[in-house]
């Protein structure tokens, strides 16, 4: 009698731990897929055709074969009025969530979201929306730089150190919008600036503005008439490629910019050209998704910090200094194949319905990890 | 004889004179402040480069404009041409002059709809352009996968941005565009239509087929613009939102300055010395070290100041007249 109570004892044991361990399954919709019901997310969007935009429009497609959610995306929006319209009309079509992509209207965005009854995600790394609103029930937050310094200082700073790692010593320097006073120009020029006179590098000109005027194209030819070896961009550099061609200067001028991960970037680094690229992870804004559903499904509260204030999960994007790393990214981001940068599994495990035990922390764990190397660790476990 | 030698050897010597006098005064400026390379080698290639590519648009923009009608969508046309007609161009195999040529059938195809569409719903065109503006910057967006035109490395194809290959482009089409305007039925009924719209259509002129021609030939210029665009950055995104508009902002000083050259010379050669003025000044002010936020505020003034005297040169030859009048009674009076 002992030894079967022992016995029934070690198998509700065994049965219990097994339950526990597994993976919760939540209801699914009649497709198969999470939630029951499809919730509805308004995108804020400033422009539609921007590379970044049709990546996360890519990997919101891949995401939906799993999670019941439906997107309305805006048109290019470029008001604080614009962006205050689409929000309402967002509400009226339905909408549970609001995705902050683009915000003018700081917090006015996130408090009419919350008033008209929808969630805000976005915007946590700028304070003047999130402190002002971080205790707003209806604002889930967003993501941070994961790392200490400002990520678009960090952006150029990475962009100036690949060239001085592959030995420029006379440098352009595309400035952008940093004599306009764009803000986030400003600091990856001085990120870039930081790292040249930290190698020992010397501007020997410096572009500012945009291609498409006659400024920047006189600016291209005089910078392009210099002795440079080195370019540094503060956006895109692939706008240099064919002048450097005309000038004769191709290969004799190493590049590193702001890029958007692509397989011509790959073929580019490997013929030696392009030395460096920081790239934003498109699928970062991936995140939205089981932040967003946590809270319609009732596990808002286990994504908020302890104080209750709105979480703010930790992202890193990526350094990329040679064409291995830049062929793996570029695959990841193609969909072809199943392997993504953040996976459906990998969502599950921060999402309350999969993972009741799930914690910020472990979202920033999981969104800080994006080396080539711990994504494939990620992949094989 | 004689007579009309002298007039066509000062009216070629005023529409030289302004793009010659700005050329020089950037010139000495730039040498005065200690700095070199302006107006010669590599930066007279971008000066005609920038030519070529505002001249461009500044002539497609005039041949609507002049006439009154505000075409917004000319913007979204070099887009979708330099998209579609690449795409086509580069999956049928074609060359460079058969990239343009069929960029310039899609910018041509354009043009027809818009100008088909303005002459059918008796819109004001401002309306019908920006509605066209939104569908053909649409149509752009569509293709590609949303991804544009890419041939960066495709030097064989991207040949309209080195000298002399561009001026070769606007030559071509320059000597089209004069015959048209200066020797043919489309060319004087355009002409009349500038100058009085109501006398031009009470005597006859089709104003309409006039304005659809004109829509046409809006959209080839364009095409020819977007390949001269994309043959110098090796890409071009699509855009939305009514993005596509700011394409032809650098499109004023030129025609405006085309215009005033006009009863001196042909309007389409006026609109090329205007670019290169602006060129000229976009190169010097470079030169100069002039940052970008005081460049735009430069080109602006001198548009402001351009449209000013435009807009008031008829007093100046009325007061110069009165003047004159007055002279001539008092001769009398004292006689």
């Amino acid at each position: 009698m002992k030894k079967t109570l022992s016995l029934l004892l070690l198998i509700s044991l065994l049965l219990g731990f097994a339950l526990g361990t597994a993976q919760a399954e939540p209801a699914l919709s009649e497709d198969g897929r999470f939630p029951v019901e499809t919730v509805k997310i308004g995108f804020v969007n400033y422009d539609t055709s921007a590379e970044q935009v049709l990546a996360i429009q890519s990997y919101f497609e891949y995401l939906q074969t799993a999670f019941n959610f439906e997107v309305i995306w805006s048109e290019a929006l470029n008001s604080a009025a614009a962006e205050f319209a689409f929000i309402e009309q967002c509400a009226a079509a339905g909408c549970k969530a609001i995705i902050g992509y683009y915000n003018e209207g700081k917090s006015e965005s996130v408090k009419l979201a919350a008033d008209l009854g929808m969630y805000y995600f976005g915007g946590a790394v700028n304070a003047d929306i999130y402190e002002p609103e971080k205790n707003n029930p209806f604002y889930v937050g967003g993501y941070i730089s994961g790392a200490e310094q400002d990520e678009n200082y960090l952006a150029g700073y990475a962009v100036g150190k690949a060239l001085v790692d592959a030995g420029s010593k006379k440098v352009i320097v595309m400035s952008g919008g940093k004599d306009f006073g764009v803000e986030f120009f400003v600091k990856r020029y001085n990120g870039i600036m930081d790292a040249l006179n930290e190698g020992g590098a010397e501007v020997v000109y410096e572009v500012p503005g945009w291609p498409g005027t006659e400024a920047f194209a006189a600016h291209q030819t005089a910078a392009l008439q210099t002795e440079a070896d080195g370019l540094a961009g503060t956006l895109t550099c692939m706008m240099w490629l064919q002048p450097m061609q005309n000038a004769g200067k191709m290969g004799q001028i190493k590049v590193a910019g702001i890029e958007t991960v692509s397989e011509g970037l790959v073929g580019l680094m490997q013929g030696g050209i392009y030395v460096g690229a920081f790239s934003e992870i498109p699928d970062m804004f991936g995140l939205s998704i089981p932040m967003i559903l946590n809270a319609v499904t009732g596990y808002g509260e286990q994504q908020r910090n302890p104080d209750g204030s709105a979480g703010r999960v930790k992202v890193l994007n990526w350094v990329i200094t040679n064409p291995e790393d830049m062929a793996y990214f570029a695959k990841l981001l193609s969909g072809e194949g199943d392997e993504r940068v953040f996976s459906i599994e990998d969502l599950k495990t921060v999402m309350g319905a999969y993972n009741p035990d799930f914690t910020l922390d472990d979202m920033s764990t999981l969104y800080s990890a994006v080396t080539a190397d711990e994504i494939r660790a990620r992949h094989a476990q | 004889m004689q007579a009309r030698l002298r007039r066509v050897i000062r009216n070629t010597l005023i529409t030289l004179a302004a793009p010659v006098i700005v050329y020089l005064l950037f010139f000495g400026l730039t040498r005065l402040m200690g700095k070199q390379g302006f107006g010669i080698g590599p930066d007279l290639r971008v000066i005609i480069q920038n030519t070529v590519y505002s001249g461009f648009i500044a002539l497609a923009v005039s041949y609507n404009l002049t006439s009154g009608r505000f075409d917004f969508s000319v913007g979204s046309v070099l887009i979708l041409s330099v998209i579609l007609g690449g795409t086509l161009a580069t999956q049928a195999g074609f060359g460079p002059v058969g990239m343009v040529l069929t960029m310039a059938v899609v910018g041509m195809a354009c043009g027809l709809v818009s100008g088909l569409l303005y002459v059918l719903v008796k819109l004001p065109p401002m309306i019908t352009s920006l509605g066209l503006a939104m569908v053909f910057e649409s149509l752009g967006f569509m293709l590609n996968s949303s991804k544009g035109i890419r041939l960066i490395g495709r030097f064989d194809l991207l040949i309209f941005a080195q000298f002399p290959n561009n001026l070769y482009l606007l030559g071509v089409a320059l000597v089209i565009l004069i015959y048209l305007l200066n020797f043919t039925q489309f060319g004087y009924n355009t002409n009349s239509l500038r100058t009085g719209q109501k006398n031009a259509v009470d005597v006859g002129v089709n104003e309409k087929k006039n304005a659809v021609i004109c829509y046409v030939i809006a959209g080839a210029l364009m095409a020819c613009a977007g390949a001269v665009y994309l043959s110098q950055y090796g890409y071009l995104a699509p855009q939305t939102g009514l993005a596509s508009i700011s394409f032809i902002m650098g499109a004023f000083l030129p025609m405006f300055i085309g215009g005033s050259l006009a009863k001196y010379s042909d309007r389409n050669i006026g609109v090329i010395a205007g670019a290169f003025i602006q060129a000229c000044i976009s190169s010097g002010l470079v030169k100069l070290g002039v940052s970008s936020s005081v460049k735009t505020i430069i080109d602006g003034a001198i548009v402001l100041l351009f449209l000013v005297y435009v807009s008031n040169s008829h007093k100046l030859i009325l007061k110069k007249l009165q003047a004159q009048k007055k002279a001539l009674a008092l001769s009398d009076a004292q006689a």
